[in-house]
C-alpha cells in the first residue's frame, strides 16, 4: 500500500500541505470575499423588499384616502341635500302661514270696513232723522208763528212733505 | 520525453520537498486573494467594475445551490466550500493550460551517479498531481462529516455507521462507512485521471505535431477542467446535502 502511495507520488507532507492551503484559501476566501459580498446582496435584497413594500404600503394609504374623501363627498352632499329639502320645507310652510295670515287679516280689515260703513249709515240716518225732525218742528213754529193764511198755510206743508220725499229718496 | 506520475521536486525548505504542483496551486490561491481583495476593496450597495462582475457570479452559483438544497439558509451555509472548490479546481485546471506551463523547466540528473539528463518542469498543473486531488477529497469527505455532525447531531450522525437495531441496518452502516472511504478514492482519482491523462495527452500531441494539431485538445481540455471542477463541487454539495438529512 505504502510502496503504491510512493509510486503515485503521495507524500504525506506535501499531501498535508495541500490540505492546509485549501483550508487556508476556503478561510481566507470566506472572511473575506464571500461573506462581505452576501451580506451585502442580502441587505440589498432586504433593502429593495423594504423600498417595494413601502411604496405598495403607500399607494395603498393614498387609495384608502382617496376612497375616504370621496364617501366623506358623498356624505356632505347628502347632508346638503337633506338640509335644502328641510329648509324648502320650512320655507314653504312659512309662505303658506303668511298668505293664511295675510288673507285673515284682510277679511277683517274688510269686514272692520263693512261694519264701520254700516256704523256711519246708522249715525247718517240718525242724524238725517233728527234734522227732519227739527225741521218739521222749526217749520212747525214758523207756521204757528206767521199764521198765514190757509192758503199758504197748505202750500207751506206741502213745501215741507216734499222736501222730505226729496230729501228720502236722496238718501 | 520524460512522463512522471508523481510530480516532481523543484527544491526543499526546512526538509519541506516544494513540488511543480505545489507551486502552482499557490499560484492560484494568490489569483484567488488578488481578485477577492479586488472586488472587496470598496464595497458598495450598487455594485460596478469587478464587485458587479463577482457578485454576479456569486448570484448565479448561489442560485444553482439553493435549488439543491431547496432552502436559501442552507445554501448560504454550503456555499463557502463548495465554491471554494469549484473556483479553486478550475482556475487550477485553466491555469495548467497556460502556455510555459509544463515547458518552462530545468534538466537535472536523473539517478546520482548517471549521465542521463531529465526536463524538470517548473510549473505543473496542480490537479495532475494525487497530493493535490487526494487533500481535496479529505477536505470535501471531512466536511460533509462535520457538517452532519452539527446539523443532525453527533450520535445520530454516527447512527448513520454504526447501528444495532437490526442486522440489515448494521450491514448498511458498515456499507455506508465503506462508501465513505471509497468516496476520498473516487474523488481524488477521477480528477486526478482526468487532469493528468490531459497532460499527458497535451504533451504527446505536442512532441508529435508541434503547430496547431494541439489546439482542438487544448480546447477540449478547458473543457474538461470545468466539467471536473464542476463534477467535483456538484458532488461535494450532493453529500453534503445528504449528511444534514436525517436518517431514514
Amino acid at each position: 500500500m505504502n510502496e503504491l502511495f510512493h509510486k503515485l507520488g503521495v507524500e504525506w507532507k506535501l499531501l498535508l500541505a495541500q490540505i492546509v492551503n485549501f483550508v487556508i484559501l476556503l478561510f481566507l476566501l470566506k472572511k473575506f470575499l464571500y461573506k462581505p459580498l452576501i451580506n451585502l446582496m442580502n441587505s440589498r435584497r432586504q433593502k429593495i423588499v423594504e423600498g417595494l413594500e413601502k411604496a405598495k404600503k403607500g399607494e395603498e394609504e393614498f387609495q384608502k384616502i382617496q376612497e375616504l374623501r370621496e364617501k366623506e363627498l358623498i356624505k356632505i352632499q347628502k347632508e346638503a341635500e337633506v338640509i335644502i329639502a328641510k329648509a324648502k320645507d320650512v320655507g314653504d310652510k312659512k309662505q303658506q302661514e303668511i298668505l293664511k295670515e295675510a288673507e285673515e287679516k284682510t277679511k277683517k280689515i274688510i269686514e272692520i270696513g263693512k261694519g264701520m260703513i254700516e256704523i256711519e249709515k246708522e249715525k247718517m240716518l240718525k242724524e238725517v232723522r233728527q234734522d227732519i225732525a227739527d225741521l218739521v218742528v222749526a217749520a212747525t213754529g214758523k207756521i204757528l208763528e206767521e199764521k198765514m193764511d190757509k192758503g199758504r198755510e197748505k202750500e207751506m206743508i206741502n213745501e215741507v212733505i216734499k222736501k222730505l220725499e226729496k230729501q228720502r229718496s236722496g238718501i | 520525453m520524460h512522463i512522471s506520475l508523481a510530480a516532481e521536486r523543484i527544491f526543499t525548505i526546512f526538509k519541506m520537498p516544494i513540488t511543480n504542483t505545489l507551486l502552482m496551486s499557490w499560484i492560484a490561491m494568490a489569483v484567488l486573494i488578488l481578485i477577492s481583495v479586488l472586488a472587496t476593496r470598496k464595497l458598495k450597495l450598487v455594485p460596478r467594475g469587478i464587485q458587479n462582475f463577482v457578485e454576479a457570479i456569486i448570484e448565479f452559483i448561489l442560485d444553482f445551490i439553493n435549488q439543491i438544497t431547496g432552502n436559501r439558509k442552507e445554501a448560504e451555509k454550503f456555499f463557502p466550500l463548495v465554491t471554494t472548490i469549484f473556483v479553486f479546481i478550475l482556475l487550477s485546471n485553466w491555469l495548467g493550460l497556460v502556455p510555459g506551463v509544463g515547458t518552462i523547466g530545468f534538466f537535472e540528473v536523473a539517478h546520482a551517479g548517471s549521465n542521463e539528463q531529465v526536463f524538470i518542469p517548473l510549473f505543473r498543473s496542480a490537479n495532475s498531481d494525487l497530493n493535490m486531488t487526494l487533500a481535496l477529497a479529505i477536505v470535501s469527505v471531512l466536511a460533509t462529516q462535520i457538517f452532519g455532525i452539527i446539523t443532525i447531531g453527533f450520535f445520530k450522525h454516527l447512527g448513520k455507521y454504526i447501528s444495532f437495531k437490526n442486522p440489515g441496518l448494521t450491514f448498511a452502516g458498515i456499507l455506508e462507512a465503506i462508501a465513505e472511504a471509497v468516496k476520498v478514492l473516487s474523488f481524488s482519482f477521477r480528477l486526478f485521471g482526468n487532469i493528468f491523462a490531459g497532460e499527458v495527452l497535451l504533451i504527446v500531441m505536442a512532441v508529435l505535431l508541434p503547430f496547431i494539431a494541439p489546439l482542438p485538445f487544448m480546447l477540449l481540455e478547458l473543457f474538461v477542467g470545468f466539467i471536473q471542477a464542476l463534477i467535483f463541487a456538484m458532488l461535494t454539495l450532493v453529500f453534503l446535502k445528504i449528511a444534514v438529512s436525517e436518517a431514514h
